[in-house]
């Protein structure tokens, strides 16, 4: 353990992080997107974290390293998926080329179900865990510097 | 009957009895089996041919711990050092620079007190 | 060390300090990293009042023990502080965010910038000591 591994651990926030917002601009940038590839309107994604473990999932509990708790390494970015939970919005447009042309929903459009106020709000927060973890990093940086002057 | 001091009293303290290496103890210090003990103490019965010379009182038995001391200690700055190379992960900047400036601390109050005791029986030889 | 008295306890005292401010700081950042993770709950490092208690156990004077045979019970024995060691405690206590996280971005960057400033104190105590004693040896 040491000033390192604080370092390793905040990057891990930083690359998670990172990826977050990554995604939430794609979903902004994708607003209105009515047609994609696989046929339907866009559909938002989000990110699926995870803490990281540094030993192995399953330790057996009569084990004396077991009962030694252990200090997190930081967090890990499991999936990227897509959210199938929000309804679409339906807007009537019988002009546009993308409107349901047959059934009860004739002449509506499915936009995507991204809520932008929404992607704002995460954006926010995902920056200001970003910053937190750059304090982190200089703060150990600081320290590091410190202690090589003790025997100068 | 002498009145016992309580750091030297040890009725709360109850050894751990293994039989088995397979059983659990609680730190690998006090789990010992009995048979191991003895082989392992009985190598330190063993004198050291290196150490047969030295003194073993008086002024002589001071320098030769305090020497001892000032090496051990310069030892384990050498030994951080390298498994600061080796495994950066494993040891704390502070543990190296502390050890850093502790081995100097000693060497130069080693040498200073050396110094000032051959001055002073250089004195005392050429007193006239 | 040729020294006998209280600065090799000062020293001492002074590094494990500063090997528990690390601990805390890798738990702190730990704490930072995971701020997003639903269901992820804080932890937090208690080593100073362990200490404290150990350190203050070495000032009390007890009253006068008769015992006499070294398989006694002793009344009070002052606690080593060098058996005292940190401990990780999971904070389940504060109230959690609508994802079942509680940690709190704010106060973690607090500790943190606590916790740096408490190291740079420590480094800089233990090289006073140290240039303390060169000091008289030059």
């Amino acid at each position: 353990m040491g000033l390192f591994t604080t370092i390793n651990t905040a990057a891990t926030g930083l690359t998670a992080q990172r990826t977050r917002l990554d995604v939430i601009a794609n979903n902004i940038a994708n607003v209105n997107t009515t047609r994609t590839t696989e046929g339907g309107p866009f559909r938002r994604s989000r990110v699926i974290f995870r803490p990281r473990v540094s030993q192995p999932y399953w330790r057996s509990p009569f084990l004396p390293a077991f009962l030694k708790e252990q200090i997190g390494r930081g967090v890990r970015v499991v999936n990227v998926e897509k959210d199938y939970d929000g309804e679409v919005r339906l807007v009537y447009d019988p002009t546009h080329p993308d409107a349901i042309q047959s059934g009860p929903r004739q002449g509506y459009v499915e936009y995507p179900n991204v809520n932008v106020v929404n992607e704002m709000v995460d954006m926010i927060s995902a920056s200001r865990a970003y910053e937190a973890n750059v304090a982190i990093m200089n703060g150990s940086k600081s320290m590091f510097l410190k202690a090589l002057e003790i025997g100068r | 009957m002498d009145l016992l001091s309580p750091l030297s009293v040890q009725g709360h303290v109850i050894e751990l009895q293994r039989t088995d290496p397979r059983h659990i103890a609680g730190s690998a210090a006090a789990g010992q089996i009995p048979g191991a003990a003895s082989r392992s103490a009985s190598t330190l019965g063993v004198s050291d041919p290196a150490s047969v010379g030295t003194p073993t009182s008086g002024f002589g038995k001071l320098f030769f711990d305090a020497l001892n001391n000032v090496n051990d200690l310069q030892h384990t700055t050498m030994d951080l050092s390298e498994s600061m190379l080796t495994d950066p992960d494993s040891v704390d900047i502070h543990d190296v620079t502390v050890a850093i400036a502790e081995a100097n601390l000693a060497l130069s109050m080693t040498k200073a007190i050396m110094d000032k005791a051959i001055r002073a029986y250089q004195e005392v030889i050429n007193t006239r | 060390m040729l020294l006998a008295g209280r600065f090799d306890k000062t020293i001492d005292l002074l590094k494990r300090g500063m090997d528990v401010s690390v601990l805390r700081r890798n738990v702190i950042a730990n704490n930072i990293a995971n701020a997003e993770t639903p269901n992820f709950k804080r932890t937090v490092l208690n080593f100073e009042s362990a200490l404290k208690r150990a350190l203050d156990s070495e000032k009390v004077r007890p009253p006068r023990q008769f015992v006499t045979d070294s398989r006694h019970i002793p009344f009070y024995q002052p606690i080593d502080y060098r058996t005292v060691r940190p401990r990780l405690v999971l904070d389940y206590l504060t109230t959690a965010k609508n994802n079942g996280n509680n940690v709190d971005i704010e106060e973690e960057g607090m500790l943190a910038l606590e916790n740096q400033l408490l190291y740079q104190t420590m480094a800089q105590a233990i090289s006073s000591e140290f240039s303390r004693v060169n000091l008289v040896l030059r």
